[in-house]
């Protein structure tokens, strides 16, 4: 009994921490490809939620809903891109950067709070009411299914890094811009592709989560915490460290929320991270050793 | 690129201390003349935002590291002087805690997080700051979660030989009181030789190596320094509400905050306390709503952090620039605050 209790945890906290790892890459490839910090992710994971909230409403389907707002958020992310992250990549300091897209996540989290009000909004669909049968552990099907969406997308995205002309193009910017801009590959198209398909696994993540956790205009602040978390500790820029980190978390949460407190569980992300500074500052954290 | 090294340390001369005297007294004084115990809240929470910050531009606008730890520490000096308050503690003794903790938990984070990039240590103080309020949310044995944590009034007897002014006014007394010693005392530190030392480190952290300066401890001390600051303001900012709750570590606090050192520009001295004390009365005199407030912060920052990094003195100066036939050129960024 108490056996099944934990693979029960065990195998929640790895679906949740899929979602979890996918979210979080949007942020590192943003980071490793255009060299910016985007302190309103969070708040583009709120935005992509709505988005697919009202698209469902709109096209009487979830999975159309959440197909509408991947492309939305993927147009969204390009035109950000020459609106506004290649001035701060240009023009900014980190500081700048930071004070900048920090402003962008507050005017979203209060534009949002003004227009559509602060009540939690959410989608019932029939995964989530689901709840399957695995050789005794109980899993709740919105989880399974938003586990199967996240593994598709991350083996697409795969395909895309390693068999793509602008997957490698994106790759080899994030090792070296310079020498990238020498063999011709062209800056502005793929770090605007870059920031699209970071904005679209980000509406991914939030599409499969809007069931579970609703949305609401402050939910990025939550969700920004694990993705900072997952990508200072997994390493920025790496593809599987990012993923195996949000694996971590979402399993150290899940086991903290069973055996110990919900307070632990709330707070397992951000004791993780100040776990790894102490004891390692320079060893996990790639950012760390960018400092001269 | 930039002009190289600047270490000026402003000296200020006879008529800017007549100046700033003038500024200084009509600040404090402003909610005498206002409209009774509402114009002491607001004047009492704008002191409060302003040394938050004071503290902010030393951490970020002097040494160059953007931390949105102030409002961490202020809301924990808060919540431990709520709770040494419901333990028996007295008033001044709590505030005190108030600021040694947070000084101890600032100490200990620096020690740690400012050996990394600023774009780490940014994240580090937001992931501080949003943990903290999931703790003060979540730990209910301790903070009563989101029911926050009553009464924390003053004593009866606080400032009693001023006779039968209100509360309100006599909390104003005390913050207006502390707020122009820690802000002065910071005034004083970042014009001090110590302040060039820390305007060094952001300009060129591997110069200050180079010439033997212990950069690891300076930092960690402006920054324990500044928490120490914004936890004595906590403090008596709980008392002044009486009430504490997981709101005082919302990122919707720390956007005025941010945005009074955006728009005073960040190194700034004077400007930064005058321009920031309006962006502190300013939206209450007016009274915006909430939401519609922070959306203005919002676009501050962002705007500031793109097109005006240097906050409105520097808009002053390409206007300048422009009157005598001066080419407008582009603000270069603060320099040596990248990291690569």
């Amino acid at each position: 009994m108490n056996l099944i209790y934990l693979a029960d945890s065990i195998a929640n906290g790895i679906l949740l921490g899929t979602v979890y790892g996918l979210f979080a890459l949007g942020l590192s490839l943003m980071f490793g490809v255009a060299g910016i910090i985007n302190f309103a992710h969070g708040d583009v994971f709120m935005v992509a939620g709505y988005l697919a909230v009202g698209a469902t409403a709109v096209l009487g389907s979830f999975a159309l809903g959440v197909a509408a707002s991947v492309i939305v958020m993927a147009v969204i992310g390009a035109a950000s891109y020459f609106l506004l992250f290649r001035r701060l990549q240009s023009a900014s300091t980190p500081a700048m950067t930071v004070v900048a897209t920090l402003g962008l996540g507050v005017v979203l989290q209060n534009g949002a709070l003004l227009v559509l009000g602060g009540e939690a909004q959410r989608i019932q669909t029939a995964a989530t009411r689901t709840t399957l049968d695995v050789g005794g552990m109980f899993l709740n099907g919105g989880r399974v299914v938003a586990f199967a969406v996240c593994v598709v997308s991350l083996l697409i995205l795969w395909l895309f890094l390693t068999r793509t002309r602008l997957g490698i193009g994106m790759r080899a910017i994030s090792q070296n811009r310079e020498a990238a801009a020498v063999y011709g590959i062209p800056q502005a198209r793929t770090t605007a592709t870059t920031i699209a398909i970071g904005f679209a696994l980000t509406a991914i993540a939030a599409g499969v989560l809007t069931p579970l956790f609703g949305v609401y205009p402050m939910i990025g602040l939550v969700f920004i915490i694990k993705a900072f978390a997952i990508v200072v500790v997994g390493g920025f820029g790496s593809l599987v460290g990012t993923v195996v980190v949000g694996i971590a978390v979402g399993l150290s949460e899940s086991l903290a929320g069973a055996y110990v407190s919900s307070a632990l569980q709330n707070t397992a992300a951000f004791i993780l991270l100040l776990l790894v500074l102490a004891l390692r500052p320079h060893g996990l954290v790639k950012l760390a050793v960018r400092e001269s | 690129m930039a002009t190289g090294i600047d270490l000026t340390v402003a000296k200020s001369n006879v008529a800017g201390r007549i100046t700033a005297g003038v500024v200084i007294i009509a600040i404090l004084g402003w909610p005498i003349t206002g409209s009774g115990d509402y114009a002491f809240q607001i004047a009492s929470f704008a002191l409060t935002l302003l040394v938050l910050a004071v503290g902010l531009n030393l951490v970020f606008g002097v040494m160059g590291y953007m931390s949105l730890g102030q409002t961490a520490f202020f809301g924990l000096g808060a919540y431990v002087a709520a709770l040494s308050h419901n333990a028996g503690i007295s008033f001044v003794v709590s505030i005190l805690l108030g600021g040694v903790v947070s000084a101890a938990a600032a100490l200990l984070l620096g020690f740690t997080a400012l050996r990394l990039t600023r774009y780490a240590f940014a994240i580090v103080t937001l992931v501080m700051l949003l943990g903290l309020g999931t703790a003060a949310l979540f730990w209910s044995d301790v903070t009563r979660g989101a029911r926050g944590l009553p009464n924390i009034v003053p004593p009866p007897a606080l400032l009693a030989f001023l006779g039968d002014l209100s509360e309100p006014t006599r909390l104003y007394i005390v913050i207006a009181a502390v707020a122009t010693v820690l802000i002065a005392v910071m005034h004083f530190a970042m014009t001090s030789d110590w302040g060039g030392t820390l305007r060094l480190i952001r300009q060129d952290e591997g110069l200050a190596m180079a010439v033997g300066v212990n950069v690891i401890k300076h930092k960690v001390i402006a920054f324990a320094f500044a928490g120490m600051t914004a936890g004595v303001i906590g403090a008596l900012h709980a008392y002044r509400v009486t009430f504490v709750d997981p709101s005082v570590f919302a990122v919707n606090l720390a956007t005025p905050v941010i945005a009074m050192v955006m728009l005073g520009g960040p190194g700034h001295y004077g400007s930064v306390i005058v321009v920031g004390y309006l962006v502190g009365i300013l939206p209450d005199v007016f009274r915006f709503a909430n939401a519609g407030r922070f959306v203005i912060f919002g676009l501050i920052l962002m705007l500031g952090g793109l097109l005006l990094p240097e906050g409105l003195p520097s808009l002053y100066q390409r206007i300048r620039q422009r009157g005598t036939g001066g080419r407008l050129s582009r603000v270069e960024p603060t320099p040596g605050t990248g990291d690569d």
